[in-house]
């Protein structure tokens, strides 16, 4: 992928989602929180699609909790922004910004 | 979340989404979040709820991670896929082209589904009736043999022949015999009729089924005077014994006897058929029974290694040598003997029934794919400027021809899916909804050959749906210039499109005449007379127990007393009692003498059905007296002896003249003659299609005397005016009040004893009108589709006729010169495919030839008729083609 490549919509929302999460989202919490915030029903085939590909394009980091909770439950799978990644979203967002300056938004 | 560690999710599932997920970099996150989730579910939700959700959600996580949308990108920036990427490529594609119409797509699957799913469970039942092996031990070398002295017909041996056959056929391992028989199961608080059988000890040895528990009975046991010992079948012994474990060796009262339970069968054993419910010994001896009388059904199994024909040779010298041994009985009317295989004899009267629904659903599935075939040709048309497109970026032709193949190969995998879930659902029903006529039909299931068969046909129809247009489509792909111009048709294109509509009208009217056939036969069989007026009357079977009425002048009062007791019920008009009942062919058939006819041997006696009647019985079947007089109760044990007989027994035996005052007898010479004292209309003694045979009736207080016995098991002719279910209570109270221990069995009504004598007939009847009806639908769409589009390619053409001045009437009449000629072909070709067909089924019919010209005309009208219809709507989108508008090319 070459650098500077405009992100896809629902990219740029998931990496926002990952963003306010604080690198302490799961796939659960971007899921809920998209839907929440954003007013968007992603199915979780393509929430993981969408998650994988931006691994891919080392935007996202995708790590486990190193903590296992007592009593057997399973480790927390949490996703956070890299430095790219983070710049990526800068630029989107500038992008959106400087598009919709002036516009009355309906 | 609780985190419950014991609740995981199916693990085969889980392992194939992991593989899906394998190329991705999230695998875990994906495996380990559906597995915490489950596990929250299935506290909450239990466990059958939760494993579907799971099953869907990786299934449809699955999918997309396997075909993300991304990947268009990445491909078209150049990355290099592997061959599993482009394949996965070309699903992804395809299935997004599937998804971008739906209209299509559904419109595909759907037909493709009904036609997949009608032909898979028919070839279930074939399978399952025609092709399974019978459930017994090698059962190709197991043969029934029938018999032929006379008559027409084969039927059993007599027990002297039986003997003969089983110590003088060495080419038989063994040899059985049986006959059925109805036995009173029970005491005086629950006494039930079971339908048995009466075999030798040879006979389940011979199938080679091992009893689930316990033994058969054994050659001892197999003696006249001994044996009450009786082998139960699973189901009896479950219903009435609640599959005790200690049954065996316990005693059950059987007959008003002790019988001593030695073995049970297991589930799923059916001999002679699924109803017999007990087998026990016959107790036979060489001398028990007359040489002449032939009730023993006989099988046996071949030796290793010994041929059929070693076999025939033998029974040849048996025949030959018995007709020197006894030309009294052989001489004049012969003696064949006939060996058949078991199988043969179980499903050889189905064959063609269940053959001729199996060609009609062929026959509806070719139609169905033309009709896939069409709209996939049609797809392959508007897509031309896509596929060109593509050409000219770079595709290869073989990647454009792999993915078209792909795209069809999907659909009817999808198609295929529907179609095997419908037939799942269609062969339950068909188990349930089956007449008993029909063998075996109660094991169909859904079998592996059948899967595979739909597999199959997926595969074929895949194929060959992406192939057409595929070629057409990539042969022509070469230059964007042809494509650029749009919507002009190709007259190739065309001409395949009409042959398949050709030959799609060809099949459709190769089952309107199979079905219109049919439907002439029900009709002329409904319209035979069987003799009787079967409208509200009501039948039952009563055997008084031997115990108490052992003597045949007890049972004649017991008869007469029922018979008087229940015309006394309310609602009653007559009731009457007989020894069979009509359409049954369970009449005894017995050697005759005429008076006035030199009888020289029992070999060329005339014979006769009997039925052993109470007085009222005519009046209650509703059988018309056509001259002399009914029986009165004048005509007692003691009294002259005498005989009515039927209209065909009358012309068979005194051609143009009176018989009354006429005498006829049984055939041995101790017996009496018999004066006829009256002629009745015939009665159907077989099915509806069989001529009425030689029948004469005699008051059952006559009957030991003049016909041999008085039975004990009658059936009860109750016309009622009232209601079915009171009539049979209140005769089942007369009964009990008479005799506790007689149970009352069989209860019919005669309009379903008639209705069920065409039930194999209805059952084809019905399945062909089922099927010509989707034929004809199906070809309605083949031919409304090719016209929709004929009208829409030569808008141009239209336009510019209207331009010029020509009339409605003009244009209809181009709409219907080329439907005509695509219809017109089709109908020559389905005439001749029909009459081809129909006459394999020729044995069907009834009353009607197989190439009846009226049936033909009016089966290809209502073609023809559907041909209109189907056209209608694009002749009046035809008309409504603006000149201006479609001169500028826009239209």
């Amino acid at each position: 992928m070459a650098p500077g490549a405009q992100l896809g919509e629902l990219e740029y929302l998931i990496m926002l989602a990952v963003l306010r999460l604080e690198g302490e989202g799961s796939a659960v919490e971007i899921r809920e929180l998209l839907k929440k915030k954003a007013n968007r029903a992603v199915s979780r085939g393509t929430l993981y699609a969408t998650l994988d590909r931006l691994v891919r394009k080392s935007y996202v980091t995708f790590a486990t909790e190193d903590t296992v909770p007592a009593g057997g439950g399973v480790a927390k799978r949490l996703f956070a922004l890299t430095a790219a990644g983070r710049k990526a979203v800068a630029r989107s967002s500038r992008a959106i910004a400087r598009l919709s300056e002036g516009l009355t938004l309906p | 979340m609780s985190g419950a560690s014991g609740r995981r999710p199916p693990r085969r599932i889980e392992a194939l989404l992991a593989r899906a997920a394998s190329r991705t970099a999230i695998r875990d996150c994906v495996i380990e979040d559906l597995r915490e989730e489950y596990a929250d579910r299935e506290s909450r939700w239990g466990r059958t709820r939760s494993v579907a959700w799971y099953v869907w959600t990786s299934m449809s996580i699955a999918l997309r991670l396997m075909f993300r949308g991304d990947a268009v990108q990445e491909d078209s920036r150049g990355r290099r896929e592997s061959g599993m990427g482009a394949l996965a490529q070309d699903l992804k594609y395809g299935a997004r082209g599937l998804r971008r119409s739906p209209g299509f797509t559904t419109v595909a699957a759907m037909t493709l589904a009904i036609g997949v799913a009608a032909t898979v469970s028919m070839f279930a039942a074939v399978d399952g009736i025609l092709l399974a092996p019978l459930p017994y031990a090698s059962p190709e070398s197991l043969y029934r043999i029938d018999t032929n002295t006379g008559g027409e017909g084969w039927y059993g041996s007599s027990v002297p022949e039986y003997f003969d056959l089983a110590e003088r056929i060495g080419a038989f391992e063994a040899i059985a015999s049986y006959t059925g028989s109805d036995v009173t199961m029970g005491d005086t608080l629950t006494p039930q009729r079971v339908r048995g059988v009466r075999a030798t000890a040879s006979l389940l040895p011979l199938l080679g089924v091992e009893p689930l528990m316990g033994r058969y009975f054994t050659p001892g046991e197999d003696a006249p005077a001994t044996g009450r010992v009786v082998v139960l079948s699973h189901s009896l012994w479950v219903e009435a014994y609640g599959g005790r474990p200690d049954i065996i060796g316990s005693f059950i009262p059987l007959f008003g006897q002790p019988y001593e339970v030695v073995g049970v069968m297991p589930e799923g054993f059916a001999f002679p058929d699924g109803d017999t419910r007990a087998w026990f010994p016959m107790g036979l001896t060489p001398t028990s029974d007359l040489r002449n009388n032939h009730y023993l059904a006989v099988v046996g199994r071949l030796r290793d290694g010994a041929t059929e024909e070693a076999a025939r040779a033998q029974l040849d010298a048996l025949v030959a040598r018995s007709r020197e041994s006894y030309p009294a009985i052989y001489s004049e009317r012969g003696y064949r003997i006939r060996l058949r295989s078991l199988h043969e004899s179980v499903v050889g009267d189905v064959r063609v029934p269940v053959l001729v629904a199996m060609g009609a659903v062929v026959l509806v599935l070719l139609i169905a794919c033309v009709n896939v075939a069409n709209l996939f040709l049609t797809r392959g048309e508007a897509r031309k400027r896509e596929l060109a497109t593509r050409t000219a970026l770079g595709a290869s032709r073989g990647r454009l021809v792999r993915q078209l193949l792909v795209e069809s190969l999907l659909l009817s995998v999808f198609a295929g899916a529907i179609g095997i879930g419908l037939s799942w659902v269609l062969v339950k029903a068909m188990v349930v909804l089956a007449p008993p006529s029909i063998p075996r039909l109660d094991t169909v299931s859904m079998s592996g050959a059948t899967i595979a068969l739909a597999f199959g046909i997926v595969g074929v129809a895949g194929m060959a749906f992406g192939a057409l247009p595929a070629l057409t489509v990539a042969h022509r792909a070469a230059g964007l210039a042809g494509a650029g111009r749009g919507a002009l048709s190709t007259r190739a294109g065309g001409r395949v499109r009409r042959a398949l509509v050709i030959s799609q009208v060809a099949f459709a009217g190769m089952l309107a005449i199979a079905t219109g056939l049919m439907l002439r036969t029900m009709h002329n069989l409904r319209a035979v007379e069987a003799g009787f007026d079967a409208r509200g009357v009501l039948t039952f079977a009563v055997s008084p127990s031997a115990t108490r009425y052992p003597e045949a002048a007890q049972r004649v009062a017991f008869w007469s007393e029922l018979t008087e007791r229940l015309r006394a019920l309310p609602g009653v008009v007559d009731a009457g009692a007989t020894t069979a009942v009509p359409l049954s062919n369970l009449y005894d058939n017995l050697s005759i003498r005429v008076e006035g006819r030199v009888t020289t041997s029992i070999g060329d006696a005339p014979d006769g059905r009997v039925q052993r009647i109470t007085p009222e019985f005519f009046s209650a079947l509703g059988l018309r007296l056509v001259r002399g007089r009914v029986f009165t109760e004048a005509d007692r044990a003691g009294s002259l002896p005498v005989v009515i007989v039927s209209e065909t027994f009358a012309s068979r035996f005194w051609p143009g003249q009176d018989p009354i005052g006429r005498k006829v007898k049984v055939f041995a010479e101790s017996r009496p003659w018999m004066e006829v004292v009256g002629e009745v209309a015939d009665l159907k003694h077989d099915r509806l299609d069989v001529e009425a045979q030689p029948m004469w009736y005699v008051p059952i207080a006559q009957a030991a005397i003049t016909a041999y016995n008085m039975p004990a098991q009658m059936y009860a002719f109750v016309r009622t005016s009232g209601s079915m279910p009171e009539m049979v209570r209140r005769s089942r109270e007369v009964v009990h009040a008479m005799d506790p221990t007689a149970p009352v069995w069989r209860v019919r009504e005669l309009q379903s004893i008639v209705e069920e004598s065409v039930a194999g007939r209805t059952f084809t009847l019905d399945l062909l009108q089922a099927f010509g009806l989707l034929a004809l639908f199906l070809a309605c769409v083949g031919v409304y589709g090719v016209t929709m589009l004929s009208v829409s390619e030569r808008k141009g053409e239209i336009g510019l006729r209207k331009a010029l001045g020509a009339r409605a009437p003009a244009i209809l009449r181009l709409i219907a010169q080329e439907n005509a000629m695509t219809v017109g072909i089709g109908a020559g070709l389905g005439i001749l495919g029909g009459i081809a067909v129909t006459r394999l089924m020729a044995g069907l019919f009834f009353g009607v030839s197989a190439a009846d010209p009226r049936t033909i005309a009016g089966s290809l009208g209502v073609l023809c008729l559907t041909a209109v219809v189907a056209a209608v709507v694009p002749a009046v989108r035809a008309l409504r083609v603006e000149a201006a508008a479609a001169l500028r090319g826009d239209a």
